[in-house]
Order: structure tokens, then sequence, then C-alpha cells
């Protein structure tokens, strides 16, 4: 089980990841663009930090911020939550890289041919009924 | 009207236009005046200030305006904050472009430089703080 993890998303999905986190005992890190200071996933997470203005590109799928939040709060994974960088397999790799696990399609998902499976069958995070599951690619 | 009606209602109108476009904290020093608001029982430090000239734009009192008002040094990055090999400390002077700290992100290094020559009249910041996006670092009177 994660100790931490950081949620690079907002809206409901945040909230959602956020909460099920709480049930699981994970603490969570939230990011924000400066216009979603008062919402409801910064309200809820242990941990929040301002990562861009209110331009998304800037902010929400600003690689390197995102990155940098989650070495500096210690997490372990980040959660993309949907939409955002959740499709974006340069962002899962280079997670994966810098050593942080990605709670989410892993790059070359398939695309290639490679086969993908889900990496724990009691994933908490499938046991909660979240869409988001802990992937991992086959080796041949 | 009175010296003083007029500064309060100059106030009352600073105050509320800071309401009005989301801003919290506010300095204005002169020979003097000095003024410090904080909005709010609990301030955000990231939340962005109105800078120098913005006051203007609402018909504060011509003082106000005339006056050279601390401005804050934000963070553009995100990271985790250093002093590197000196600290600086409240009351120093820095020249334009002079390193005043950086900002240690996953793969980047962000140097934190004063904008314009002048004096520091607040250190916010700590050795080994994370920084997000906007947090003020530092407060700098710009020399006159």
């Amino acid at each position: 089980m994660f100790g931490k993890i950081l949620i690079a998303n907002r809206g409901e999905i945040a909230v959602r990841v956020i909460r099920t986190c709480r049930r699981l005992g994970i603490k969570t890190v939230a990011v924000f663009s400066e216009v979603d200071r008062n919402a409801l996933h910064v309200q809820l997470a242990d941990e929040a930090y301002c990562i861009g203005p209110a331009r998304p590109d800037l902010s929400y799928l600003n690689i390197p911020n995102i990155l940098s939040v989650a070495h500096a709060t210690q997490c372990e994974a980040i959660h993309p939550g949907y939409g955002f960088l959740s499709e974006n397999p340069t962002f899962a790799e280079i997670a994966q890289k810098c050593g942080f696990v990605f709670i989410g399609r892993p790059p070359g998902d398939g695309a290639d041919g490679s086969e993908v499976r889900c990496a724990r069958s009691d994933d908490p995070f499938r046991r909660a009924g979240h869409a988001g599951l802990h992937w991992q690619r086959r080796r041949p | 009207m009175s010296d003083t009606t007029s500064l309060t209602t100059n106030l009352r109108r600073l105050i509320d236009e800071m309401r009005a476009t989301g801003f919290s904290e506010l300095d204005l020093q002169a020979p003097r005046l000095k003024v410090r608001m904080i909005l709010g029982p609990a301030v955000q430090p990231a939340v962005p200030v109105r800078e120098a000239a913005a006051g203007t734009e609402a018909g504060v009192a011509d003082e106000a305006a005339a006056m050279p008002v601390s401005r804050q040094i934000k963070a553009e990055r995100v990271g985790v904050f250093s002093f590197g090999r000196q600290r600086v400390e409240t009351g120093a002077a820095v020249i334009k472009g002079q390193t005043l700290g950086l900002i240690k992100g996953i793969s980047i290094q962000d140097q934190v430089v004063a904008p314009v020559a002048g004096r520091l009249t607040a250190v916010l910041v700590e050795e080994g703080q994370i920084i997000d996006f906007g947090r003020p670092l530092f407060e700098l009177l710009p020399e006159a």
C-alpha cells in the first residue's frame, strides 16, 4: 500500500480519489491552478500546492511542476485521474523513470501489440470501484 | 475634507478594490506613511499580491500612488527552496539580477533573482521549504 500519492487532476475525479485514499489510510497531495485555490479537492487533500496559472497547459498539463511537487512531498505514486495527463504516454513514462508508480494507463499499453494487465488483483483502487487501475506491461 | 478623512476614504476604496480582485495583502511605504493590510483571517501566501502601480488604477490617493512601494518577488517554479551559499536577510541591499535563492525542482534548478536594485524588506521563505507557484518569497523596496 502506498503511504502518499499525488493526484494530478481536479474536480470530481480528484475528490473521489482523495476520499478513497482516506478510507485506505493513504495521504494525498493535491495540485491546483491559481483559479482553483478554493476548490474542494484542495480542501480535502492532506497537502495542496499551486502548480501554475489558470491556463491548463501551464498548470494541470505542466509535467515538470507536477513531478516537482511529487518529488518534494515524497509521494510514491501519481494518479492522473482522467483527461489532462491521464492519456499522455510521455507523462506516464517520465513519471515512472522518476521513480513514481503511475496509477493509470502506462506508456505502450497495447497500442504496439504488447499485452497489458492489471498489476494486482487486489488493487485497492479496483476494489473501491475506481476506473484508474495500476497497470503494468507484460514483457514478451 | 481633512487629511484623516481623505486617508480613511482612500483606504476603504483600496480595501474594496482588494476584495473585488481577490488580493489579500498590501504594503505601502513612504517617508511619513507606512500601511500594511492583510485581509481575511487565513491568508494564503501564494495569493497574488497587487504590485506597485496597480493601486492607481482604482483611483487611490495621489500620495499613495507617489510612494515607493515594496514589491513581492514570487516563485515562478515549483520545488524546494534553498538560499544557496549565503542567506540573504531582511534589510540587505541587493542589486538588479542578484541571486537571492534557488528553487530545486525534480529536474530543474531555477534561480530567484532580484528584478531591480533595492532593499529587502521581508524574507518570506525558509531554507528547505516547499514552494508552489506564485508564492511570495521576498519583499523588495526598489531604489528611488
